[in-house]
């Protein structure tokens, strides 16, 4: 049983390194989407163009405005004022449009409320957030500078919060996206090769035939398997190397978790794979059916990007079945909080649960397969 | 019937797009997998995120226990971005809630807060941010800050100086920020890019594995007919794609189409020709399938990633967002967005769309190119 079991992880091996093209892709592609992923996904919205119309034009209105450019938040939008503000949102020369009314300070001396139009481009949405916070803050922050200069005895605020980030004190995006790339990474690759791998081996035919020369559909697949797990794993500690050395991202507290829980992940996908290069008749649809289910759900579900902790309760169901949520989850762990154990040890269950439906799931498939021919 | 009409039904490539088409559809999966997948994911997707930050959970511990840190907690709920509020009794506690995760924002009232009030000394509070999320740490703790600075306790309520300056704050095009307005577009045009090149580079290559390229050629067909003929079903299945998923998004999200529908359409279009131009040249420089899939994913991660339709684009550094100016999936995403959001018509969107077919030309004539080079 083992010994069959050796043969077809060497046949598998020597198959995989006589391609190349291939062995370069395998191990180029997961570094080349890290760094793309690990420098390209920002959320912090810096310099986003706003065309501001100061109808007013007093000493006031002013450093208002000059108070909103000192959020390090907007440039001024290559957009003519003079003509309507909406418009420049239209063609999308600006993102946010201030309109300081005629009056404007004259309200303000007077005690009147004094206010003034501002409008956001909702098509980004993810924008619309931050944006809004940050002219409230501003705003906040000119009223009691003003409230001050006015009344320099009074007392800005009665309660003042003393804010302490953990973790993460400098609020650095990299520590927040590199290693949720790490999933990303690491689910795409190894469920690609395998798919491709095994779609391959039945689009020509060969699959029966090794599957026949076996008397186990468990072993099957755990020795179809077995290559691509250690391509992968090499694969894993590679990203992880060089996402350490490049984005300056190390391990906090205990690396255990990381380390069981590493391999449980990768094979969780290079099962995925092989579960669906199994079901598929050929290759296109194997690496259709990788991208369109794997690739999407595991970016935008993972809470990678966007937080899922607000997905509805139907909806979220989809959320609960990508494993990458699970592994994001531990690598923040590992790599920013290092709570260790105590925060993660559902991880590596719910990985071997994943592991344990698809070899059943695949097993089923070559069943079928069997049955068919 | 005119004469061009009339040769153009009796001549090859009309032949030959009705083999493709037939090829297309023999094999069922494959149409399964180009047709319902995109959808079913668009609506799932679009259904299901929300990048605004909200309902997160708060611990607080409250030593104070009087009725100004009450009204001080209560007014940091009232928001939607905080939906529960866990009431801890030691700061270990909380401190241990925050390092595992379950907690973003933890917040600790000292016993002295409403003595200090009173007394018109400045009352701290203690807010502890679990940063490990730093996009949804900075929205919360703003929002707790912002909160914290305004709070008057209660009982000098009247004190409270009105606000004189008040940002009137309109958000246009989505008002009610519904974010399947904001993902459909975007993820529409990368799903086109996903199937476009892969079904593409695939229908070529099984063509040169299986050796029936070569009996193609000796067909009087010239090479540029045998490759139209592969690109027009392929375009015709992405645009149904399409119809559907906008028209399907229309019912369940009441997604708008503000503009001209033909201009997105005609968009859609020339975006295909983009993806399956993309997917051709794939098929022409690999040399089997394995190849040019894996290939693929060097195109399409980027060509996804840089065009601002799943992650945002302004907030990419500098160099990054120059190199996207030669992604073609970046104008198609700005026209759809346009289009279907702002209402926006041709005198504004032209631009896009040229730079658009510009792309589509360019791809096609590299891959024609090299299609009739390969098969001399």
């Amino acid at each position: 049983m083992f010994n069959t079991f050796l043969v077809q992880t060497v046949k598998e091996l020597k198959e995989f390194r006589r391609d190349r093209l291939s062995v370069a892709l395998a191990f180029l592609l997961p570094l080349f989407s890290l760094l793309l992923l690990g420098f390209g996904i920002r959320l912090e919205s810096k310099s986003i163009p706003v065309v501001v119309r100061d109808s007013d034009n007093t000493s006031l209105s002013r450093e208002y405005i000059a108070r909103l450019y000192a959020t390090n938040m907007f440039v001024p939008a290559d957009a003519d004022p003079k003509e309507s503000l909406t418009r420049a949102i239209d063609r999308g020369e600006a993102k946010v449009a201030v309109e300081i009314p005629k009056g404007f300070t004259g309200k303000v001396f007077t005690g009147s409320v004094s206010p003034f139009k501002v409008y956001i481009d909702g098509t980004d949405i993810s924008n619309v957030q931050v944006l809004t916070n940050s002219i409230e803050a501003a705003n906040l922050y000119f009223l009691s500078v003003l409230h001050q200069t006015r009344q320099p005895d009074a007392q800005l605020s009665p309660v003042v919060p003393e804010t302490r980030l953990w973790f993460n004190p400098g609020r650095e995006e990299r520590l927040f996206i590199v290693p949720g790339a790490f999933a990303i990474v690491l689910w795409m690759y190894p469920a690609l090769l395998a798919a491709v791998a095994a779609s391959r081996e039945k689009e020509q035919g060969t699959m029966i035939r090794v599957y026949a020369s076996n008397p186990n559909p468990l072993s099957f697949l755990l020795g179809k398997a077995a290559p691509y797990f250690m391509i992968s794993l090499v694969m894993a500690i590679m990203v992880m190397t060089v996402g350490a050395i490049i984005f300056n991202v190390f391990p906090v507290g205990d690396p255990t978790p990381l380390i069981v829980s590493t391999p449980l992940y990768v094979l969780v996908s290079v099962l995925f794979g092989l579960m669906l290069g199994t079901y598929a008749g050929s290759q296109t649809t194997a690496v259709q059916a990788t991208s369109s289910i794997g690739f999407f759900p595991c970016l935008l579900l993972s809470g990678f990007v966007y937080p899922i902790s607000n997905i509805p309760f139907p909806l979220n169901l989809f959320a609960i079945v990508v494993p990458g949520k699970y592994f994001i989850e531990l690598t923040r762990d590992a790599f920013v909080r290092g709570t260790g154990w105590s925060a993660v040890w559902y991880v590596p269950v719910v990985l071997i649960l994943f592991c344990i439906v698809e070899l059943g799931l695949s097993c089923m498939a070559l069943r079928r397969m069997q049955e068919k021919d | 019937m005119n004469p061009i009409v009339e040769r153009l039904i009796a001549s090859r490539l009309w032949a030959l797009v009705i083999k493709e088409t037939r090829e297309i559809l023999r094999n069922k999966y494959l149409l399964f997998l180009v047709l319902v997948p995109p959808i079913l994911q668009l609506l799932i997707l679009g259904g299901a995120l929300d990048p605004q930050v909200r309902n997160l959970s708060l611990a607080t511990v409250d030593h104070a226990k009087t009725a100004d840190s009450r009204e001080l907690l209560s007014q940091i709920m009232q928001s939607d971005t905080f939906k529960k509020n866990q009431l801890m009794k030691s700061e270990d506690a909380l401190a241990g809630e925050l390092e595992r995760g379950k907690k973003t924002i933890g917040i600790v009232i000292p016993s002295n807060f409403s003595k200090k009030l009173q007394k018109n000394e400045e009352a701290q509070v203690q807010v502890l941010v679990d940063g490990a999320d730093a996009y949804t740490a900075g929205i919360a703790s703003a929002k707790v800050q912002r909160t914290i600075y305004e709070f008057h306790s209660a009982a000098k309520k009247e004190e409270r100086e009105n606000k004189v300056i008040e940002p009137e704050i309109n958000i246009l095009y989505n008002p009610d920020l519904i974010s399947s307005w904001y993902f459909v577009p975007g993820v529409l045009g990368a799903c086109l890019t996903l199937t476009g090149t892969l079904v593409a580079s695939a229908t070529v290559l099984r063509e040169r594995e299986s050796g029936t390229m070569e009996q193609l050629l000796m067909t009087p067909a010239s090479s540029s007919e045998i490759l139209l003929a592969k690109i027009i079903p392929l375009a015709t299945f992405l645009i149904v794609d399409v119809v559907v998923a906008i028209t399907a998004s229309r019912m369940i999200f009441g997604l708008p189409c503000r503009g001209s529908f033909l201009l997105l359409l005609l968009a859609s279009a020339l975006y295909a020709f983009v993806g399956i131009g993309v997917g051709m040249m794939l098929g022409s420089v690999c040399r089997s399938q394995r190849q040019a899939q894996l290939a693929s994913f060097f195109i399409n991660i980027p060509l996804i990633l840089l065009s601002g339709t799943v992650v945002p684009l302004d907030t990419m550094p500098a160099p990054l967002q120059a190199i996207s100016i030669f992604d073609p999936l970046r104008y198609y995403a700005l026209i759809s967005r346009g289009v279907l959001l702002k209402g926006a018509t041709l005198d504004m969107l032209w631009i896009p769309l040229v730079l658009l077919a510009v792309s589509a030309l360019v791809v096609l004539s590299i891959s024609a190119n090299r299609f009739k080079r390969q098969l001399i």
